[in-house]
């Protein structure tokens, strides 16, 4: 049995991954190669709409070791993003939800409005481009504290009155950060290891994740642990909504219900 | 349409009343289960709705069949049909006595559909958090009372729609590959219409579009680092805005030099790309896109091996008065060109 040594995969694993991944429908084979340097990419187009017209439907891209062994590298498909490291980390990501970090400049906007508007006003241009970053730095302070699993009510002062305007959308970010931590403990639970609701101060967008070490790890136990984990954060992303809005909130609080009754 | 139901499968068996036949028919009602009678010996026939009932009537209305069972005191009616699954990419007909909308802001598609004789189950692929590769959407087209059409996309389970001002009936219900709407400029468009707050949606009509444009992006790109235009090729990365890392990026086409003499083999990525939309023509909002967008490029510059260029690229358009011919977009916001094209460079 061929065992990872630490952070090193065969093309044979390549090959073994993606047919799992994708449910034997798709093989290495089907991908185009391009090696470069010490780099090779593989590329899948797929094509949509009608006429059709060619996307690139899948991915990876990874780097080589003098004995032609993978070091590390990236697959992006199959509805999941997984980030194999060097130090032999291996991280799955499921597909984005929501443009949290749109969504939250947009509701702390009237915290520096009034700033920017008397800035704009006598044409203050390093005050000006100061607000924006400072924005732009709350936003990041407050997803900060949201990836640290503080609450949201934590990060924001949700009575500050600057924020009246926005205050319905404040508190549909609370809820929905709410009810995506709940799914990420119901998934974790059911599967037996950790999935997170993960958000990063420049990403825009927010995505559930697992993550874990494969060093000393057998092949065929690591295909299993990669596809064990990209299930599970595929089926939280089902369970999520990909938007904050009312609507949306409301389906997702009846479906996290209707889970609740099953478990019971 | 519908003149005879055909049988699935049956069981003779005794019954209290003697022998009895229980029949699986292969007519459905709406919530996809399957109608199923039985006849005693004595002549009575009963429907399992979801245990026996004696039926007092039949009748076959519009391809229909209009079950009357009895329950207690009580008449009770439903409806059954032997249709189609909608659940694969099709276009559906809507029977003329169901497609009225007149007076409505919202209607409920599902009995519409099934009364023209489709089966509406299985419809969570219609939902918003199937996979992205088998999720469907519905485009519905109405008519108005100027005979013109117009279109309205529904990608809820529950099939509700709203209803386009002055549209009058439903034309026709086509289900659609949601991975198709989405990566397609003028459906992508559309579904942003029927849904404008979806700012997941702003940005990928964005994408779409400069992939389409993307000549725009290139002929600046390569003013700025003196590459020869034909060298170089601008590709989309993902094809859901929704995924880690940067939009598109721009690879030679052969070994090149830029104007600073820096070489690029063939193959490498000589620049990524971050596009960033608005749809509320805010300068505020805009200006704050455009320093994420720096921060995100910074971010991916340092991770690439190969990349020396960031090019961001802002855009601000009009949902509303954008078609399929154009995004229809200001020529400036605040104090940006409109779109804004920034190219910076490592180290």
């Amino acid at each position: 049995m061929n065992e990872v040594t630490k952070g090193k995969f065969s093309i044979g694993f390549l090959r073994r991954l993606v047919e799992l991944l994708s449910e034997g429908k798709v093989r290495l084979e089907d991908f185009k190669k391009f090696e470069e340097g010490g780099f090779v990419k593989y590329e899948k187009e797929g094509l949509v709409g009608s006429p059709p017209r060619a996307i690139l439907e899948a991915w990876i891209e990874a780097k080589k070791d003098s004995s032609g062994m993978l070091v590390a590298w990236t697959l992006l498909g199959f509805s999941s993003y997984i980030e194999a490291h060097e130090n032999g980390a291996i991280e799955i990501y499921s597909q984005g939800m929501v443009d949290i970090n749109f969504h939250i400049s947009l509701a702390i906007q009237p915290l520096f409005d009034r700033e920017l508007k008397e800035a704009e006003k006598i044409g203050d241009k390093k005050k000006y481009d100061e607000l924006v970053q400072k924005w732009i730095e709350k936003t990041e302070e407050i997803i900060m504290g949201l990836s640290e699993g503080k609450d949201f009510e934590e990060c924001i002062d949700m009575e500050d009155k600057r924020l009246r305007r926005t205050l319905s959308l404040l508190r549909m970010i609370a809820l929905y950060i709410k009810y995506v931590r709940e799914i990420a403990e119901r998934i974790s639970g059911k599967y037996g290891f950790e999935v997170k609701h993960y958000l990063k101060p420049h990403e825009d967008w927010d995505f559930f994740y697992s993550a874990f070490n494969s060093s000393g790890m057998s092949e065929d136990k690591l295909l299993e642990e990669i596809k064990k984990r990209a299930d599970a954060v595929r089926e939280a992303q089902r369970l999520g909504v990909p938007g904050i809005s009312k609507r949306y909130l409301n389906d997702l609080r009846k479906k996290l219900e209707s889970v609740k009754k099953l478990e019971d | 349409m519908l003149n005879e139901i055909p049988v699935e499968s049956w069981n003779l068996r005794n019954s209290e009343r003697g022998a009895a036949l229980d029949v699986v028919t292969g007519a459905k009602d709406i919530y996809g289960e399957p109608i199923i009678f039985t006849f005693y010996e004595d002549g009575r026939v009963y429907v399992h709705k979801p245990i026996a009932h004696p039926i007092s009537s039949i009748k076959v209305y519009k391809g229909r069949w209009i079950i009357e069972y009895r329950m207690g005191n009580d008449i009770n009616v439903f409806t059954c049909i032997v249709g189609r699954d909608i659940i694969v990419p099709q276009r559906l007909e809507i029977a003329d006595d169901v497609s009225n909308v007149e007076g409505h802001q919202d209607i409920g598609l599902k009995e519409r559909i099934f009364l023209s004789g489709y089966y509406v189950q299985g419809l969570e692929k219609v939902d918003k958090n199937v996979e992205f590769k088998e999720r469907l959407v519905l485009i519905v087209c109405f008519v108005d009372k100027y005979g013109e059409y117009k279109y309205a996309y529904c990608f809820n389970p529950r099939l509700t729609v709203k209803v386009p001002e002055d549209a009058t009936k439903i034309a026709y219900v086509e289900v659609l590959k949601y991975a198709d709407t989405v990566n397609d400029l003028a459906g992508c468009l559309n579904m942003l219409k029927s849904d404008p707050e979806n700012t997941e949606l702003i940005g990928q009509v964005v994408e779409l579009w400069v992939e389409k444009k993307k000549d725009l992006l290139l002929n600046k790109f390569c003013e700025e680092t003196g590459i020869p235009r034909d060298a170089v090729d601008a590709r989309r990365l993902h094809n859901w805005a929704g995924n880690v890392g940067p939009d598109f990026q721009i690879e030679a086409k052969w070994d090149i030099t830029d104007k600073y003499e820096d070489p690029f083999k063939k193959g490498e990525v000589t620049a990524i790309v971050e596009v960033k939309g608005t749809a509320i023509h805010d300068p505020t909002v805009f200006d704050l896109q455009v320093n994420k967008g720096r921060k995100k490029l910074t971010d991916f510059l340092m991770e690439s091996e190969t990349a020396r260029y960031g090019v961001l690229f802002v855009l601000d358009y009009d949902i509303w008065s954008s078609s399929e011919e154009g995004l229809s977009m200001p020529e400036s916001v605040g104090n940006y060109k409109n779109p804004y094209i920034e190219i910076t460079r490592r180290g």
